[in-house]
């Protein structure tokens, strides 16, 4: 047994390609980077060792602070937002349609494969204010709601709630299969004794079939997580970050550090920052996963 | 485990070559080799300046069949990212495009040919024009020219010709005129001006220009050099007031949604009556499927109006040169030196019997007839004495993306005009 | 391992016996959602058949006044959509197939395999999940610039290969627990090679898992576009993503007609491509399924 399960080469058969490129194409640059955060400059100027100045700028940039908070609602919203929307159409598709499941399974899951560009820019001629109204404008016209009527990507608040609305469109679809994979295994004998027991509908569906999927819902937020609080393509081609800064992630004041201002030293420690916060939620999800599975 | 090799032996060998940081410069070989000058511009191959510069290599290949050009197009946006991470290869491309705001840098580390001295010892400088020289003297901070104004537009007000007859109005001179006559407009049911405050340096741009009439043509560049702070008066009445002339509704509703498409489209479809914008805009202002105003005999331009009591004068044009191009010191050797001596003998002609485009070179050649337009920024071109840059450029990267962010919070009002100018203080 | 036949019958009987007006409800809320996932996608092919001028003259919800095909020769042309469309397929796919082959060799090592550093090893992977692709870009692109690996699709696919490694570890790792030690002990009680166990069992038992790391990669790196921009600078190697994006112009114009029907180009051979796929996918997921 161990002389087969324990051998050097086939360890190495099957771990040594996925981990050496690993290794190579993303730890290495990563330390690369980290290493850059102690050191102000840029490819063009050169670079001049600072220690943990870096780290302290961050903490007093307001800009810094603001596109934290911005990722940190964003995130909290979006994953919210799709986790759960995600979930209430995997329960449809599952237990309310069987004629049609497969074709709405599939259009469902449409704008997922829509390009992310695409996407938002459909989406800001849909929410369009000037030089016409877009459709959501001209419907609210068409239903008398001409109080409601704004430019809804001109303005902070709205042009995020926008952005959030944006997110959650392109991906329930996405997450709504996932978690419909996780429910077709939940077996039918399960399902048939809490029956037998009087669960019904609702009851049925909190009690008996979200803790059979957990696993694969904890899955789900750990992907969702991970993508929304590194959201940078969809912000960027919805609103580039404004109107303001409002719209402005860290991981585009990140960007924007490094390549727009010249300044790769902060951008890379800003980057540390993205990292650590995203560090510290995996684990906590992680802990909190491990500790339900076992 | 033959699949796996592939990949494997390429990352090893990877690793190998990048350990031996060599700054491959490799392309750079002896006289008669062949050379393949690399040229990175924001433009495809049939547009903007890549459109004539093409069509130039191509006749002189005629004589020098071993030279030839690798155009490489980027988004505008990506373009100073990719310089830096060129830049930190080594390998910079022999010509292309940047943004000035991070000129120093690229001057300051010495990576990019002084254009002046190249100019000067192909014994070509009086074919620039003086407007253009000076121009870019300003933009590298340095006094010396590093780029070439492969365009050069005016700025100003561009109006509709027809609104302002139907309704007895004027060119304004001084910009209270200008003023009434938007309140005129208003009455009329007429946006007064269209503005793409979603681009944010319209908005920066219309500030601009209160200040230049207010302290005169180098207003910029005394913040810049400290002698003038802007948070001094002239400044936060400028803000103030394009923050008044949204606040009357000027520029209609909801500005910074607005794009630069549909602010150009609001003034072509004659929604709006005045349009602040360079003379880069011709090429949508001449096209018939856009133009629904009468075509480009409709449209008229007056230079930024006079502010009372100000220094400003009607000699000083706001300019702009678009993207600059400069020219890579690593790679500026016989055959590029050649090259670019060739090719700014022949582009201001192209450049203007092909498309109409008006450079920063001198050209003998005469605009179409039927574009007058094109004249008339040449006509303007002629009374221009002095010269001012925009607002931002003078700024570096950061604070130029934090004045463009704050304008789009001035104009929506959650911004005073102290907060604003005060944020760009040093 | 028990294996689900016949869900499609199973379903039936769930919902009968679910409440009638839950169903309602349901049908309801399902319409609802049809509609706004379908109307903007409607919306948009519509959009691409209209002439310029009504962008600009007309109402965003008019129809468009006939078919205007002109959009689609200069997205065509000078959009040169089908090669981006190439790339992006010829990027994307041999990227997913590779994640999904050295993904689960390396969780079928760290689950099932005996050996010292095996905490250690996932421990590195799981670190991989959060690192945001732009810390690693400058000095990425050094080392593709030095190595010759810029604008080539096999670049920008290891690239892909690499960022999706990680998470897709994380999840076959947790699907290989469900298979049972003793299940591979007695392949290797049988004399099987270790080769043979996981190509012809443990492979096999993770179907459903391959198609979501399938499903979840394809998503990421479909999307991408901060590599696609900076290690692609021919526009002959242009991406959907990158591709849509040139339309904007110097100052910013931006064509609206040429860029739905651009994007309507991206769009439908996919969906196509999806329908037909759809089918295989939702066979493998609900035959011999495992619980995760």
């Amino acid at each position: 047994m161990e002389k087969v399960l324990g051998n050097k080469k086939t360890i190495l058969f099957f771990v040594g390609p996925a981990l050496l490129i690993y290794l190579l194409l993303l730890i290495v640059p990563s330390l690369w980077s980290i290493g850059y955060s102690f050191f102000d400059g840029s490819p063009i100027r050169g670079f001049e060792f600072v220690g943990f100045a870096n780290y302290t700028t961050a903490l007093s940039d307001s800009h810094f602070i603001d596109s934290l908070l911005a990722s940190i609602k964003y995130a909290a919203f979006v994953t919210t937002g799709q986790v759960v929307l995600g979930l209430a159409l995997a329960l449809l598709f599952v237990f309310f349609l069987q004629k049609y499941s497969s074709l709405v399974r599939t259009l469902i899951f449409f704008p997922v494969i829509l390009p992310a560009v695409a996407v938002a820019q459909l989406f800001s001629k849909l929410f369009e204010y000037s030089p016409q109204l877009g459709f959501v404008n001209d419907l609210l016209v068409t239903l008398n709601l001409d109080g409601y009527v704004q430019a809804w990507l001109a303005q902070g608040e709205t042009a995020f709630g926008v952005l959030v609305l944006m997110d959650i469109w392109r991906s329930m679809g996405f997450y709504a299969i996932i978690l419909y994979t996780g429910l077709i295994d939940v077996p039918d004998d399960v399902i048939e004794a809490a029956r037998l027991d009087g669960a019904s509908g609702f009851r049925l569906i909190t009690s008996i079939v979200l803790p059979m999927i957990r696993p694969i819902l904890l899955s789900a937020v750990i992907f969702s997580l991970n993508g929304t609080l590194k959201v940078f393509e969809s912000a960027v081609a919805l609103t580039g970050g404004g109107p303001g800064n409002s719209t402005t992630m860290l991981t585009m004041y990140m960007y924007n550090t490094a390549f727009s201002y010249g300044e790769y030293g902060y951008g890379s420690a800003i980057a540390v920052y993205l990292l650590i916060m995203c560090l510290i939620v995996t684990l906590f999800i992680y802990r909190f996963a491990r500790k339900n599975v076992a | 485990m033959r699949k796996m090799n592939f990949p494997l032996v390429l990352l090893s060998s990877m690793v190998f070559i990048a350990g031996c940081s060599s700054s491959s410069d490799g392309d750079t070989q002896g006289g008669s080799e062949e050379r393949e000058i690399n040229y990175l511009s924001n433009r495809t191959a049939n547009q903007g300046q890549p459109r004539i510069v093409l069509p130039i290599m191509e006749q002189y290949q005629e004589e020098n069949p071993d030279v030839s050009l690798n155009l490489e197009t980027i988004e505008q946006s990506d373009i100073v990212q990719r310089i830096q991470l060129l830049t930190a290869s080594n390998a910079l491309p022999d010509m292309f495009v940047y943004e000035s705001a991070q000129l120093n840098d690229l001057i300051a580390g010495e990576y990019i040919v002084n254009i002046e001295n190249a100019f000067e010892e192909a014994d070509m400088l009086d074919t620039v024009r003086p407007a253009a020289i000076d121009l870019m003297q300003q933009l590298s901070g340095t006094g010396e020219m590093y780029a070439v104004p492969m365009e050069l537009n005016i700025e100003g007000f561009w109006y509709n010709k027809e609104i302002f007859e139907s309704l007895g109005l004027e060119e304004p001179q001084t910009w209270d005129e200008m003023m009434e006559i938007s309140d005129v407009l208003l009455e009329n049911e007429i946006q007064p001006f269209a503005l793409a405050g979603q681009d944010r340096w319209p908005i920066t741009r219309l500030i601009n220009a209160f200040a230049v009439r207010y302290y005169g043509v180098d207003a910029m560049q005394r913040v810049a050099d400290g002698n003038l702070s802007i948070t001094d008066s002239g400044f936060i009445t400028a803000a103030q007031t394009i923050q008044e002339m949204n606040d009357n509704g000027y520029f209609g509703q909801g500005v910074n949604a607005m794009d630069y498409d549909a602010a150009t489209g609001s003034f072509l479809t004659g929604q709006s009556a005045m349009y602040y914008m360079g003379s880069w805009a011709l090429g949508e202002m001449n096209d018939e499927n856009q133009n629904h105003i009468g075509g480009p005999e409709n449209i008229g331009f007056f230079n930024v109006p006079l502010v009372e009591g100000g220094e400003g004068t009607l000699e000083d044009y706001m300019m702009n040169a678009g993207l600059i191009t400069v020219f890579s010191q690593a790679g500026f050797d016989e055959s590029t030196r050649d090259w670019f001596e060739y090719l700014y003998t022949h582009y201001a002609d192209h450049a203007m019997s092909e498309h109409g485009m008006v450079s920063g070179l001198a050209t003998s050649v005469e605009p179409e007839e039927d574009d007058p337009l094109t004249q008339l920024v040449l006509d303007e071109l002629e009374q221009a004495e002095s010269s001012a840059l925009w607002f931002e450029a003078t700024f570096n990267a950061r604070k130029q993306e934090l004045a463009e962010t704050n304008a789009q919070q001035l104009i929506g009002g959650s911004m005073t005009p102290e907060e604003f100018m005060g944020a760009l203080e040093d | 391992m028990k294996a689900t036949i016949g869900t499609d019958q199973d379903t039936v009987r769930k919902s009968k016996q679910a409440g009638v007006g839950l169903s309602i409800i349901g049908k309801v809320f399902i319409g609802s959602f049809l509609l706004m996932t379908v109307y903007p996608i409607v919306w948009l092919l519509l959009s691409s058949f209209k002439e310029p001028a009504e962008f600009i003259t007309n109402s965003m919800n008019a129809l468009p006044e006939g078919l205007y095909f002109g959009n689609y020769v200069e997205a065509w042309n000078t959009g040169n959509m089908g090669v981006y469309f190439r790339n992006s397929i010829l990027v994307t796919f041999p990227a997913l197939v590779c994640i999904i082959l050295f993904g689960s060799m390396a969780a079928f090592a760290i689950e099932k395999l005996r050996w010292k550093l095996k905490n250690v090893v996932m421990l590195l992977f799981l670190a991989g999940i959060m690192i945001p692709v732009q810390i690693v870009l400058l000095p990425l692109f050094q080392m593709y610039f030095n190595a010759n690996l810029l604008n080539s699709l096999f670049g920008l696919g290891l690239v892909y290969l690499v960022f999706g490694l990680p998470l897709t570890i994380f999840l076959f790792t947790s699907y290989f627990k469900s298979v049972p030690n003793e299940l591979i002990e007695a392949a290797v009680v049988d004399g099987a090679t270790i080769y043979q166990i996981f190509f012809k069992l443990a492979f096999p038992l993770i179907k459903n898992a391959i198609v979501t790391v399938a499903l979840v990669q394809f998503f990421f790196v479909w999307n991408d576009l901060i590599f696609a921009m900076s290690f692609i600078s021919d526009s002959e190697l242009r991406t959907i993503q990158t591709g849509l994006m040139s339309f904007a112009g110097e100052y910013g114009q931006r064509e609206w007609g040429p860029t739905f029907a651009s994007i309507s180009l991206a769009v439908v051979p996919i969906l196509i491509l999806y329908v037909f796929l759809n089918k295989l996918v939702m066979k493998g997921m609900t035959s011999g399924a495992v619980k995760g």
